[in-house]
């Protein structure tokens, strides 16, 4: 759900945000947190956002190319969109985004 | 003499470690550290207070990144820089399978072996990465081609006599000597087998699994290669085969007596075709004459061991007699605290193991 004023550079504005969660192996690079929240956007903006308050999450998520890992899988809501030309899509109010392992990772 | 030993060992899903008490003779488990993540390669750090150990940590989804402990493994941390090849480059970071502290001379400096093979070099803790693109470049790099684990620059030696001269050991592909720090390389090969030599680069494609070198004598180099057992007496120039006793010239690790360097262990194992124990007795050979001439030690290890034991799974640790410490492809532990000549299994039955380091403990 969208949330506002859980981050310092909120400054308590109507900022919508949207949550990202994460899968278990990841939760380390986020202090253990499953979910955090990024400033919505396009899906490629709330990425950006994510890897630049997270970054330790950038390693996990793309290649040295800068691709999304072959195997990370990216749900809006019930929809999965890990190829690119649904990047520039709004992520609609009201849904988070989820990072799964895909199934063709074995 | 004696003392405790932590044993630390990576596998396919985290970190164990095992403490020993003071005679080496009971031994405590811990972990796993890093739950889940395929962990490479433990280096240690023993130029601090108080040793620093970093991780080569990976998954096939979600990537390899280097982590650090300060607490000897209680507590973790990704760093956020990680070795890494340039987008534009065609190569990319698949695994990191050594982390080699640098010199006394040089704090903060750190190597990395990786695959895709390539050297990397930190100056500040590993804050940052550089990779050495004399052999990230190599001249011959078109001619490099991956082994059955990949395209892996494991092994990362420093000469201790000679703050200018470093060796790697990349599979598949050879062994290369820097004289000049790491700006430059050599295929270092001359007597090694060549897989299938190239017109182009006939000194490429020999498969090293693991070299290692005599810190009193920096001529004095060893390896267990796919394709046999060598020794070189001029630092890497020439290699000549030392299977004098080994029952099989194929086997992954090699470790060196931490005080007596003409004495070294390696696991012989059956062919590349099967990478077992040799009829399912599992063994370590040991050598007492630099390689002349090798024999078996098996007292307490177990026979009907289908098992095989890869390049980074062996160690020892510096205490007097001298520990060893190797892990297998089916998670078992096996230590001995008097130089091989008896061995236990240790606690546990664990992950595919691709790593074993072993330190002293401080009373």
């Amino acid at each position: 759900m969208p949330e506002r004023g859980d981050r310092p550079d909120d400054e308590g504005d109507a900022v919508e945000r949207v949550e990202v969660h994460l899968p278990s192996l990841l939760r380390p690079a986020v202090g253990g947190r499953s979910s955090v929240t990024v400033e919505r956007g396009t899906l490629g903006q709330c990425l950006e956002r994510l890897v630049r308050d997270h970054p330790l999450l950038a390693p996990h998520l793309f290649d040295d190319r800068g691709e999304l890992r072959e195997h990370v899988n990216l749900f809006v809501g019930e929809r999965n969109v890990r190829w690119r030309d649904r990047w520039h899509e709004a992520v609609p109010t009201g849904e988070g985004i989820t990072v799964l392992q895909a199934v063709s990772g074995g | 003499m004696g003392g405790r030993a932590l044993v630390m060992v990576g596998t396919q899903k985290g970190a164990f470690f095992y403490r020993s008490d003071p005679r080496r003779d009971r031994w405590e488990i811990e972990g796993p550290y890093l739950e889940g993540w395929e962990v490479t390669t433990i280096g240690v750090d023993g130029r601090g207070e108080r040793p620093v150990l970093y991780a080569g940590v990976g998954h096939f989804v979600y990537g390899p990144t280097v982590h650090r402990s300060d607490d000897l493994g209680a507590t973790w941390r990704q760093l956020e820089a990680r070795p890494s090849y340039p987008g534009d480059s065609g190569f990319s970071l698949n695994r990191i399978w050594t982390i080699v502290p640098g010199r006394d001379s040089q704090p903060g400096v750190l190597y990395a072996g990786v695959d895709e093979a390539g050297i990397f070099r930190s100056d500040d803790d590993g804050a940052s990465w550089q990779g050495l693109d004399g052999l990230n470049r190599h001249p011959t790099r078109a001619a490099w081609g991956p082994g059955a684990g990949g395209l892996c620059c494991h092994t990362i030696l420093l000469d201790p006599h000679d703050d200018r001269r470093l060796w790697v050991g990349i599979s598949a592909v050879g062994t290369f000597r820097s004289d000049d720090g790491g700006e430059t390389w050599q295929v270092k090969t001359d007597g090694l087998p060549i897989i299938e030599p190239r017109e182009d680069h006939p000194g490429v494609g020999s498969c090293v699994h693991r070299m290692v070198l005599d810190p009193e004598d920096s001529n004095n180099l060893y390896q267990q290669n796919h394709q046999g057992v060598f020794r070189s007496r001029d630092a890497g120039d020439s290699w000549q085969r030392i299977e004098s006793g080994v029952p099989s010239t194929f086997g992954f690790p090699m470790v060196m007596h931490p005080r007596d360097p003409k004495t070294l262990f390696v696991v012989p194992q059956k062919s590349d075709e099967q990478r077992t124990a040799i009829d399912g007795r599992l063994a370590v050979y040991r050598t007492s004459d630099g390689g002349d001439s090798w024999a078996a030690l098996r007292s307490g290890l177990p026979d009907h061991t289908f098992q095989g034991v890869l390049r980074g799974a062996m160690a020892t640790d510096a205490l007097d007699p001298c520990g060893i410490y190797f892990g297998t492809t089916g998670g078992q532990v096996f230590a001995s605290a008097d130089a091989g000549e008896s061995w236990r299994p240790l606690p546990g039955a664990l992950p595919r193991i691709s790593s074993v380091t072993a330190i002293e403990l401080a009373d």
